[in-house]
C-alpha cells in the first residue's frame, strides 16, 4: 500500500537482541606502599571493549580510545583522577568482541569508578586504615575539601539505626564531584537489603538545586538496578536474557 | 519468540528503593553533570558496604544471575532486596558504640565484626515509606553556596567560567564541546535577570 504509514514497534524481548550494550570490561589493580603505608604507587590497568571502536572509529586516537578514561583523567571535564599518587600508571587493553558497545548513560565512568573505589577501600584495609580517612590522606585538596564534608554532616552525624554497613564512593566526572554512603544490611543468610544511601553533589552552579536533589535520588534508582538486575548474558552473538528468564 | 510483560523485566522494584538524603553543595563554577556522575558512585557504595559486611570483595558486576553471590539467584535476590525491617538483624555492639567518625568510626566493620552476625531478629514495625511502597527523600539539604537567582549577570557569566576540577585547570571552554558557550551562558544569565524582574 504505498504512500499508507507503517509502524513497527519491536517487542522488548527482540529488542534485547538487538541492541548496543554497556562495555564489558575487567581491570587489574596493584598498590605499593611505602614503610609508612602511605600509597606510593597504583597500576591499574583496564582490559575490554571499547564504545569508540565499535560506534566511532573515527574517535580513536593512534588505535587508542580516550574515552576509556572517564573520571581517570589528569584534568579535563570528562573526570579527572581525584587521588594524589606520586606513581601512577592508568593504561587500557583495548579487547573487541564481535558485539557491539554502547553509550549507557554515564558510559565509562561507572565501571571505572568501581575499579578505582572498591579498590581505595581493599587499599585502606590492607593498611588497617578507616577508609575515609584513607581517602582523605590521598585527595587532591579541592576534591578533599569538596567531597569529604559531606559524610560528617550526614551520615556520620548519626549512628546507624541498624545492623548496618556503610560503603563509601567518590568520584569527579562531568565537571561535577559526587559522593555516596550507603548503609547496607546482610542477614544471617546472606541477603542484602540497601537502607540508605547519603549523596552529596557539588556541580558547580546550582542552577534549580530541586532539580538536581531529584535527579540525583533518580540516579540510584538506575545504578543499584544496574547493579543488582543489569546482567544480560550473550551466547554466540545472541543475547541469551531477553527477559528474567534465560532463554538459553 | 514469547513477548511477555514488565513483570518480566528486571528494575529495582519502588519498594526495593532505600532512602536517599540529597545534599546539594554547590562550590561554585562551571555548571556540571549530576545524573551520570551520581550513577557511577551508586553500585561502589553498596559493593563498599556488602565489602564491610562479609569481609570480602565482590568481584562480578552487575550481580550475576547463573553464578549467584552467597548462593543466591537473582529471584531470591529480588526478595532479598524487598526484605522488610522486621527482617533485619539487631546492631552489632560496635555501631552502637563506635564513635561516628575517628579511628574506629566509618568502616570500623572491618575486624571488630562478631564472627558471625546475630541470629536475633528485632521485630519491629516497617516505615511508612516501605508499607506504602513508596521511597522518599528524606532529608533534602541545600548547603548553600553558588546559586544563580539573584545574581546579577555579568557575574554568573564570571561564575560560570571558574574552573572547577581537582587541579584546577578546567575551564569553560573544555566544556564548550559538550556544554554551553559563552555566549549561551551570557544569554542564560540575561534571562535570568529578566526573570528576576518580572
Amino acid at each position: 500500500m504505498p504512500g499508507v504509514p507503517v509502524k513497527l514497534i519491536w517487542t522488548r524481548e527482540e529488542d534485547m537482541t538487538h541492541c548496543a550494550f554497556h562495555p564489558v570490561t575487567q581491570c587489574k589493580m596493584t598498590g605499593a606502599f611505602d614503610a609508612n603505608n602511605n600509597l606510593v604507587g597504583l597500576h591499574m590497568r583496564i582490559s575490554g571493549q571499547s564504545i569508540s571502536a565499535s560506534l566511532a572509529p573515527q574517535n580513536l586516537k593512534d588505535g587508542m580510545d580516550p574515552v576509556v578514561f572517564q573520571g581517570l583523567n589528569p584534568t579535563g571535564p570528562e573526570g579527572e583522577f581525584g587521588y594524589n599518587i606520586p606513581n601512577l600508571l592508568i593504561d587500557h587493553a583495548m579487547r573487541n568482541t564481535h558485539l557491539t558497545a554502547g553509550f549507557w548513560r554515564g558510559v565509562n565512568v561507572n565501571h571505572n569508578t568501581i575499579y578505582v573505589e572498591c579498590f581505595v577501600d581493599e587499599l585502606a584495609k590492607s593498611v588497617g586504615m578507616d577508609p575515609l580517612e584513607f581517602r582523605r590522606k590521598l585527595l587532591k585538596p579541592s576534591t578533599s575539601r569538596s567531597s569529604t564534608r559531606w559524610p560528617r554532616r550526614s551520615v556520620g552525624a548519626n549512628q546507624p539505626r541498624r545492623a548496618c554497613f556503610r560503603g563509601l564512593a567518590q568520584n569527579h566526572a562531568f565537571s561535577s564531584y559526587v559522593a555516596a554512603a550507603a548503609e547496607v544490611s546482610i542477614n544471617p543468610q546472606g541477603r542484602v537489603k540497601v537502607l540508605r544511601i547519603v549523596a552529596a553533589t557539588d556541580p558547580g552552579t546550582a542552577v534549580n538545586p530541586a532539580q538536581i536533589e531529584r535527579q540525583v535520588a533518580g540516579s540510584f534508582v538506575y545504578g543499584l538496578s544496574a547493579l543488582l538486575y543489569g546482567e544480560i548474558t550473550s551466547r554466540t552473538a545472541l543475547w541469551s536474557r531477553r527477559t528474567s528468564t534465560p532463554t538459553t | 519468540m514469547e513477548q511477555k510483560n514488565f513483570d518480566t523485566y528486571n528494575v529495582m522494584r519502588i519498594a526495593e528503593m532505600p532512602q536517599v538524603d540529597v545534599i546539594v553543595m554547590p562550590s561554585g563554577g562551571f555548571v556540571g553533570g549530576v545524573g551520570e556522575p551520581t550513577i557511577a558512585v551508586a553500585a561502589p557504595a553498596v559493593l563498599n558496604a556488602i565489602a564491610a559486611a562479609t569481609r570480602q570483595a565482590h568481584p562480578l558486576v552487575p550481580f550475576e544471575e547463573h553464578r549467584p553471590a552467597s548462593g543466591l539467584s537473582n529471584q531470591e535476590r529480588r526478595a532479598t532486596a524487598a526484605l522488610s525491617d522486621s527482617d533485619i538483624c539487631e546492631a552489632p555492639a560496635w555501631s552502637l558504640s563506635a564513635p561516628p567518625f575517628g579511628s574506629s568510626g566509618f568502616g570500623s566493620a572491618r575486624g571488630s565484626l562478631a564472627p558471625v552476625w546475630g541470629e536475633r531478629w528485632r521485630p519491629t514495625r516497617p516505615p511508612a515509606h516501605l508499607v506504602l511502597g513508596l521511597h522518599r527523600i528524606a532529608l533534602r539539604r541545600y548547603a548553600g553556596g553558588a546559586v544563580v537567582i539573584g545574581r546579577a549577570p555579568a557575574e554568573i557569566v564570571t561564575h560560570a567560567g571558574i574552573p572547577h576540577g581537582p587541579s584546577g585547570r578546567i575551564s569553560i571552554m573544555d566544556r564548550v564541546a559538550k556544554g554551553f558557550t559563552d555566549d549561551e551562558i551570557k544569554a542564560i544569565a540575561d534571562w535570568y535577570a529578566g526573570a528576576q524582574k518580572e
